[in-house]
């Protein structure tokens, strides 16, 4: 049992702030003893922010993204490609492709993978509201799940739902890094990168 | 592969402990209990991210400490410097890897880079015992040889860990849907063979150094030979896709019995490796004399295999064994090892270290309840005189 401080407040901010993901104690401790240093109307900002995101933030109705207006801004976007939609596990997921601007589709945000081990089955995951939106004139389901064997696993079990559906399902390419010179890229990956190969 | 220096840390009884190692061959003498075996554990900390002995890295905290923290500095066979710290905090109940001062992330991309070969006393287990000790030894020695084996290795043990949770869950709900078993046996079949795959070809490039490094220590004709028994039946030289097939169909016709037992009845995690001198089972005819000249040929093998593969010399950690050998057996060992790399060996009696050739440079290091005293001794004119 580490020491404790001789207040019940900071110690249950610590407490607090520990439950963070990634947050150890040490870390805890620095980061309360930092908002007790902060001034009254900061420490409010901050803890307004906290309860915003409670009140005002939902899923969207369509693609299961966080949102503050439903339908969120992509799926209500016109000017967006509602013919094809990317399945995602996680919101930062749908950001991570966003940031590439490439991509001018719609999303479908899982909520995670398939995970036995953590009960996490089919029923746990939007899967049954991702072939809803399939009959309304979809062409295709990106599938960009994490390389994990669990986002795999995942991949395959919805291959085998949309395919026969006449939908057309594809994966994100797996191979070696943009910028990665060649004799550097491991085995597993430049083997993957060999499976995946395109004509030219 | 050299290790320079190494430092301790609240590692089981060694509170706070640095050594420096400018020899060639370590040598940590003491009574039972005192702290040899610690040192070498810890080595093999930072060469494979773990412990030879312990199952559990929280057993390794020294009782009533918080964290344990491992550091060694390096230096490869072309001069290359580099350093690896380990820690473990009990709270959190996981390790933290730094090379040269950066984390980590991926363990499979680390092992293999500062390359070990083990001997340990339970090691008899590999010729004695059941086949459990005999995957280990072949998935160390490849996890050190090629990084996508152990990411394989890895990503097959999670795999069969969801499908088993599955097979339970399906047992206790006595229902059979196997529409989401599906995609867990393509993977499992997958990964799979791969492993399959590579094990066997391994063993066909293998089999020539242990045949090597046994017709050093044994005299006569004997003739060792390793073989590889699949739980999936496979005909020798498939392709991988062929093998892949077969475990799909075994994983298929074996779901009634796997969902009877909760678990998956066939694959890589219950092949055999067969050991055969003049093509008798080791395990069951050889005595106990072959039993460990096969052991130490393996070893020697493993030794000079990975030396080839990873054009890096392997680390030795021998914990208690060579006073175990007799003359012939642990010269041979000795000879190899040491006219090659860098060694370290615990024994409760120094006497063994008059057996080493004059021309290896050594330091002997005597352990009383994890205080160290250090005597090094030169190479050839010091011994003589001694």
């Amino acid at each position: 049992m580490g020491v404790r401080y001789t207040s019940e407040s900071v110690e249950a901010l610590v407490e607090e702030f520990s439950q963070l993901p990634g947050i150890g104690r040490k870390t805890a401790q620095r980061l309360a003893l930092f908002i007790l240093k902060q001034p009254r109307s900061e420490v409010e900002r901050f803890s307004a922010a906290l309860v915003a995101v409670k009140e005002k933030v939902r899923y969207c109705s369509g693609c299961w993204n966080i949102t503050e207006q439903d339908p969120c801004v992509i799926c209500s976007d016109p000017k967006r490609d509602h013919t094809t939609i990317c399945v995602v596990e996680d919101p930062t997921d749908v950001l991570a492709v966003e940031r590439t601007n490439e991509y001018r589709g719609l999303y479908h945000v899982l909520g995670g993978s398939l995970a036995p081990l953590d009960g996490i089955g089919p029923e746990d995951l939007r899967i049954k509201e991702l072939l809803d939106r399939l009959w309304d004139g979809v062409k295709e389901v990106i599938l960009a799940l994490n390389p994990t064997v669990e986002g795999e696993a995942t991949t395959l079990y919805l291959t085998k739902l949309v395919k026969p559906l006449g939908v057309a399902v594809t994966r994100l390419a797996r191979g070696i890094p943009i910028g990665g010179a060649l004799e550097y890229a491991d085995e597993a990956t430049l083997s993957r990168a060999l499976e995946g190969r395109v004509p030219m | 592969m050299i290790l320079q220096s190494l430092v301790l840390k609240n590692f089981r009884n060694h509170r706070s402990t640095a050594l420096e190692f400018p020899a060639q061959f370590n040598a940590f003498i003491g009574d039972n209990g005192q702290g040899k075996t610690s040192i070498l554990e810890a080595i093999a900390y930072l060469c494979l991210t773990k412990s030879f002995t312990a199952q559990n890295d929280i057993t390794v905290v020294t009782l009533g400490e918080e964290e344990f923290h491992v550091a060694g500095e390096f230096r490869s066979d072309l001069g290359a410097p580099s350093s690896v710290e380990i820690r473990y905090r009990r709270a959190e109940g996981k390790k933290t890897l730094q090379m040269n001062r950066t984390p980590v992330d991926s363990f499979a991309s680390f092992i293999g880079i500062h390359p070990a070969v083990v001997l340990a006393s339970d090691h008899e287990q590999i010729t004695l015992g059941l086949p459990s000790a005999r995957r280990r030894f072949l998935d160390v020695l490849l996890s050190q040889a090629r990084r996508s084996y152990l990411e394989d290795l890895v990503a097959y043990r999670r795999t069969l860990r969801n499908r088993n949770r599955i097979l339970f869950d399906m047992r206790e709900r006595r229902s059979v849907g196997t529409e989401l078993l599906e995609p867990w046996d393509e993977q499992l079949s997958t990964i799979g063979a791969r492993i399959i795959d590579r094990r066997l070809r391994f063993l066909t490039e293998f089999q020539p150094y242990v045949e090597d490094s046994y017709r050093q220590i044994a005299e006569g004709g004997e003739h060792p030979a390793l073989r590889y028994a699949p739980s999936i039946c496979v005909a020798e030289g498939a392709p991988r896709e062929e093998i892949q097939d077969a475990f799909r169909s075994k994983l298929r016709d074996g779901l009634y019995r796997d969902t009877a037992l909760g678990r998956t009845g066939a694959g890589p995690h219950l092949d055999e490796l067969v050991f055969l001198l003049n093509d008798l089972e080791v395990r069951q005819y050889a005595s106990r004399g072959q039993h460990k000249t096969f052991l130490v040929a393996l070893k020697v093998a493993e030794f000079v295999y990975l030396r080839e593969r990873l054009q890096e010399t392997p680390i030795v950690l021998f914990d208690d064994v060579i006073v175990e050998l007799d003359d012939r057996r642990s010269k041979a060992l000795i000879d190899t090892v040491c006219s090659l790399g860098q060694a370290f060996v615990t024994a409760t009696d120094g006497r063994f270290l008059e057996k080493l050739p004059a021309r290896v440079e050594m330091k002997e290091f005597e352990i009383v309840n994890g205080g160290i005293k250090a005597r090094t001794v030169e190479p050839e004119a010091d011994r003589e005189r001694a």
